[in-house]
């Protein structure tokens, strides 16, 4: 845009549009740069100006003493090295799973398949409800193993949607008939045609699903007995939890408030340390991102 | 076309259907064939170590405060493992989770053989007994099989009082605690006091002169009046503010029988009576409205957290908060600090309600219908009631952690009272203790606690207030049927909430003191005689017994 400026005079309007929508976009960013940064340096600084609101956009009194205390415990190692594990493995049931339920839902001559949608469907909106849900888990003999956090979660109806709409869509139904004219199965239009074409889509998917890997706790709260299964996120609130207490008549010896002072610097340490590992996905998918979202949402 | 759907779907919805059903089928029998094997009582010893000749196997749900090492691993009750023979496989739950885990268990009956650090509500107590899923343990009990308990029972006949649940029986095991940290504290600044030249005030108008001399005259000294004369803090799990309850005894509220749920107490003719309708509770009000009006009350005690709280005392600029048991709490300029008298608002009788009973933390240990120890289970956990097994819960392992001295003072060893790489004493005895976070069966006294309230500039702090403690055989527990709990949970809540935010209103002046027939009124409307008389049939039931 800058580059215009110099082969044709702006007009008065065009300029001032400009000016409006920078200024506009400059103070979204800021809105939303603000917190990010904010959260940064307030994990950096003196729990003490943390408490009371001293903090801006820069750390004061810089101090590691919250990243110490997070680190301190060595069991976020072992967080560390199960949620990717969850993630990867996760992601990878999720994404096999989805394209393989959207691609036939795509093709409009599958038999039963609006029967098949509205069933998925239902899903979407009824469940059985945690106490079923649990009792299903420990029968199928999940609880307690790494599978309880995988195999429940192991499809998303609302994503599958996206990803049928999207091979809808983009795929033309001559595709696979001059494939087929030239002898290709079902399965290898699949492989051959479905998923190089579906990058998009996947990109969008992978995201969406590791994301929701990454965070998930509360599978792992009900279906784990073994500390060595647990998750970052598990390990995280413990953390934070240990820090705070708001009970006074609580059963301690030491309750020395100062340490409780650190906890403010911990609640944003556990931030970053929870969320810095999953944000470093991003730049790598983001180009895909706005097409295959766009593409998925408009006709869905 | 259509039809076929329509039939397909309803096929596939009936077989899914009939698929589950059969699954939770096949679960819940498991559950019911699983063997209840009569207990060998020739296995269990009723008296000694170990529990049992034979190991006894037992399968333990417990909420595992933050700090405290896993169960399983735990160095402090390996050692009791050895000793009792009785080998528990925990299922270790972080108590920040512990609550779901807890009520999924007995809501889809998936039951372990007890539960330990419980934190069951006497309501929960009485709906799972209800439905058979923890069992009495009277009958245990009278036969020996609680030989701690028996004995504090028969040398103190208010405990069984206060662990018998409304239906006559005994379900869990209490919390003892005989120690000065069941009494609560207020703090007033002694150095502002000296500096100014003023007398320690005994009576609310003494106090009130003394918050206008904290306010006007620069305690401080920094040259600008940012002092807050009374300030404090928003609690997450209490109703009302801590400040505003510190000051009910001095108007004469909670004597009969401390404060036994929010706002309420006995009047001198034994009826429970709700304080926040009451005339001298209007006066209290009129007079806190007063000091917020004039700017002695922090205009963010009613937001502001611990920590903003705290940071205001580290900056020197608090007269007066209540909080806490032990001066820990208070920051960098505890020292500053003492504990002050009771102001008399009135004439009669003042009293100090910040006192919890001795017996609490009931519903910290419960022994489910699918033990098939329960006599084992329950001298396992009878164990902690004595002095012995406090020590091991709060001190961990005699000549590893802490050695007694010839008065029979426990002591911890210095690299854990005085951890050399900077743990706090609780973070040290992770692996040795079981007490953080209370919520176990013990028996503290001032000989096994650690706490800085045996401090002696604590127990002193305390002696100013213990004339007027509420009588122990006054503090009254209330215990519910499970029909009145199911009517408490209608009105409870809707009446605390209202009166919290009501109180506020008329403090800070939102609502003027004028109105108050109307807030009477509309307490009233929303059944406020209903909610007493459940309580004072649960009193009179108390009184009786």
């Amino acid at each position: 845009m800058q580059a215009v400026s110099n082969k044709i005079k702006e007009s008065k309007g065009d300029r001032l549009f400009l000016i409006v929508t920078y200024s506009l976009i400059g103070m979204l960013v800021l809105i939303i740069l603000y917190p990010l940064i904010h959260v940064v340096s307030a994990s950096f600084s003196d729990p003490k100006l943390v408490v009371t609101g001293k903090i801006g956009l820069f750390p004061k009194g810089f101090n590691l003493e919250a990243y110490r205390r997070v680190f301190m415990n060595e069991e976020i190692w072992i967080g560390y090295r199960n949620t990717i594990l969850y993630t990867v493995i996760g992601t990878v049931v999720n994404i096999a799973l989805t394209m393989m339920g959207a691609y036939p839902l795509a093709r409009k001559n599958f038999p039963w398949r609006r029967g098949f949608m509205v069933f998925f469907t239902i899903t979407m909106f009824f469940s059985g409800g945690i106490i079923p849900m649990y009792l299903l888990v420990k029968n199928l003999g999940l609880y307690n193993s790494m599978w309880a956090l995988i195999l429940p979660t192991a499809i998303n109806v609302y994503n599958m949607i996206v990803a049928r709409t999207f091979i809808e869509s983009t795929i033309d139904e001559q595709i696979y008939e001059s494939a087929y004219m030239d002898g290709c199965s079902n399965i290898r239009a699949f492989f051959s045609i479905v998923l190089p074409l579906s990058a998009p889509i996947i990109a969008v998917l992978v995201l969406f699903y590791a994301v929701y890997h990454w965070n998930s706790y509360f599978e792992a709260m009900i279906y784990l007995k073994d500390r060595s299964f647990y998750p970052l996120q598990l390990f995280l609130r413990e953390i934070l939890v240990m820090n705070q207490s708001d009970n006074v008549m609580m059963d301690s010896i030491e309750t020395d408030s100062s340490k409780f002072l650190v906890a403010e610097g911990v609640k944003y340490a556990v931030i970053i340390v929870s969320s810095v590992p999953i944000l470093m996905l991003y730049p790598f998918l983001q180009k895909f991102f706005v097409k295959g979202m766009m593409i998925g949402a408009l006709k869905g | 076309m259509k039809k076929k759907y329509v039939l397909l779907l309803s096929t596939l919805l009936s077989v899914s259907l009939l698929l589950m059903s059969a699954c939770s089928n096949t679960g819940n029998n498991a559950d019911h064939k699983a063997p209840l094997a009569n207990e060998s009582t020739d296995n269990i010893n009723k008296t000694g170590m170990p529990i049992a000749n034979e190991p006894v196997h037992l399968k333990g749900l417990v909420a595992k405060y933050e700090l405290v090492k896993d169960w399983n691993e735990h160095k402090g009750l390996k050692d009791y493992e050895e000793k009792s023979n009785v080998i528990i496989d925990w299922d270790s739950v972080p108590q920040n989770t512990f609550e779901e885990r807890r009520n999924l268990l007995f809501a889809s009956n998936d039951l372990p053989d007890f539960v330990m650090r419980a934190m069951l509500s006497p309501q929960l107590i009485t709906s799972y007994a209800a439905a058979g899923q923890i069992i009495p343990l009277d009958d245990l009990i009278d036969a020996g099989y609680a030989p701690n308990l028996s004995a504090l029972m028969e040398a103190n006949d208010g405990i069984r009082k206060s662990i018998t649940s409304a239906d006559g029986h005994i379900y869990s095991l209490p919390n003892i605690s005989e120690a000065d940290g069941r009494i609560a504290s207020s703090w007033i600044n002694k150095e502002w006091l000296d500096k100014l030249g003023l007398e320690m005030p005994t009576t609310m108008d003494d106090f009130y002169e003394v918050l206008k001399a904290f306010k006007e005259q620069d305690p401080n000294g920094n040259g600008i009046a940012d002092e807050l004369p009374i300030s404090g803090y928003k609690e997450n799990n209490s109703s009302g503010n801590e400040f505003f309850r510190s000051f009910y005894g001095s108007w004469g509220f909670g004597g009969n029988s401390g404060i036994i749920a929010p706002y309420m107490d006995v009047d001198d003719e034994g009826k429970v009576r709700y304080i926040a309708t009451d005339d001298t509770f209007k006066d209290m009000l009129t007079f806190f409205n007063k000091l917020w009006a004039e700017g002695l009350i922090d205009k963010e005690i009613f937001s502001q957290d611990m920590n903003q709280e705290v940071a205001k005392i580290d900056e020197e600029r608090v007269g007066y908060v209540a909080k806490g048991n032990n001066n820990l709490w208070m920051g960098d300029n505890r020292s500053h600090y003492v504990q002050n008298p009771i102001f008399k608002a009135i004439d009669g009788d003042v009293y100090w309600t910040g006192v919890s009973p001795k017996v609490r933390d009931l519903g910290s240990f419960v022994i489910t219908s699918k033990n098939p120890n329960p006599a084992a289970t329950l001298r396992w956990a009878d164990y902690f009631l004595s002095e012995e097994g406090t020590a091991l819960a709060r001190l961990g392992i005699q000549d590893v952690t802490y050695t007694i001295d010839g008065d029979g003072f426990y002591k911890l060893k210095d690299e854990f009272s005085n951890n050399p790489n900077g743990l706090t004493v609780d973070e040290a005895l992770a692996e040795y203790t079981i007490f953080q976070g209370g919520n176990i069966p013990q028996r503290v006294t001032q000989n096994v606690d650690q706490s800085a309230a045996v401090l002696p500039e604590m127990i002193a702090n305390k002696d100013v207030i213990r004339p007027f403690l509420v009588p122990d055989e006054k503090l009254m527990i209330p215990n519910f049927t499970e029909e009145e709990n199911i009517q408490l949970s209608t009105y409870a809540t809707d009446i605390e909430a209202f009166t919290d935010e009501q109180i506020v209103k008329f403090i800070t002046g939102a609502r003027p003191i004028g109105e108050w027939e109307t807030f009477v009124e509309t307490l009233g409307k929303m059944k406020l005689d209903k909610y007493l008389a459940i309580y004072q049939a649960a009193y009179d039931r108390w009184n009786q017994q």
